[in-house]
């Protein structure tokens, strides 16, 4: 049994170093970029696509019940393959 | 920050006349390929929906699926703007007096070298590939008698026009540096 909440804790890992890598980005455009409109443009629609993707990462995944777990192996049920586990609840 | 505040003239009278970066198609070509990237999740959704419905209705694999697509699409979005960045930091800029070569290599790894136009050598234009011939990009080597020995301009539009522009000013500046 894993409990779904690990999943949402290796996802906030993965988030983290998404926005380390982001910051060293949009550091460097801000301090050796040339501010041009396209620059802009870019730099502006980056950043509103990283607010839509979190926004609906996080309208779906509000939606879930986090604190079920997701049972892998179930040998106590003789037939039962390790699919059961995620497609039965 | 303007032209001249990243770049302090060497000379009251220098100027800068070319400042070249790479081929729009360069860089639209790259987009689309983070395009495509961007929609393996989709052709995965239509071939999960006709052939395996249930994993949509499943509190857990919906779970896994919501945050698998969370992270492949910030993972696909982070590194196309890391991929702008490297595109739009890589500048070569010609003035009256000198080359200048910016190259941002990766993210964590940025180059910049100078040198006067004296010292120029050679100056070669290589145009390869289909889509180059066509829209016409290519590298300029311009080999010199400095510390670093190649400058290579990448993809640049109009490869030609700027060598006979670049070796131009060579002559101009050689025959100011004579006559004073």
């Amino acid at each position: 049994m894993i409990p779904l909440s690990i999943f949402f804790i290796i996802y906030a890992i993965f988030l983290l170093i998404f926005l380390i890598f982001a910051f060293f980005s949009l550091y460097h455009i801000f301090k050796f970029g040339f501010w041009d409109f396209f620059t802009y443009l870019v730099t502006f629609i980056f950043i509103g696509g990283t607010v839509i993707i979190l926004f609906i990462t996080w309208q779906s995944a509000r939606q879930i019940d986090w604190s079920q777990s997701l049972v892998i192996f179930e040998t106590s049920q003789p037939g039962s393959n390790s699919l059961d586990g995620l497609l039965n609840p | 920050m303007t032209l001249e505040n990243k770049f302090p003239k060497k000379a009251k009278d220098e100027k800068f006349i070319l400042i070249l970066r790479r081929h729009w198609f360069v860089f639209f070509y790259n987009t689309l390929f983070y395009a495509l990237l961007g929609l393996i999740p989709v052709g995965l959704y239509f071939l999960f929906k006709t052939f395996s419905p249930e994993i949509f209705t499943n509190q857990n694999t919906r779970a896994l699926i919501i945050l698998g697509a969370g992270a492949y699409y910030l993972f696909v979005w982070g590194f196309y703007y890391i991929y702008f960045v490297n595109h739009i930091l890589d500048v070569w800029i010609v003035t009256t007096y000198r080359i200048i070569n910016i190259e941002q290599k990766t993210l964590f790894a940025r180059s910049w070298s100078e040198q006067n136009l004296d010292v120029v050598q050679d100056v070669t234009v290589s145009v390869a590939g289909f889509f180059p011939t066509v829209l016409g990009y290519g590298d300029i080597t311009i080999q010199t008698a400095g510390a670093k020995i190649f400058f290579i301009f990448k993809q640049i539009p109009d490869p030609y026009k700027v060598s006979k522009k670049i070796i131009e000013l060579v002559e101009k500046f050689k025959h100011r540096n004579v006559n004073n």
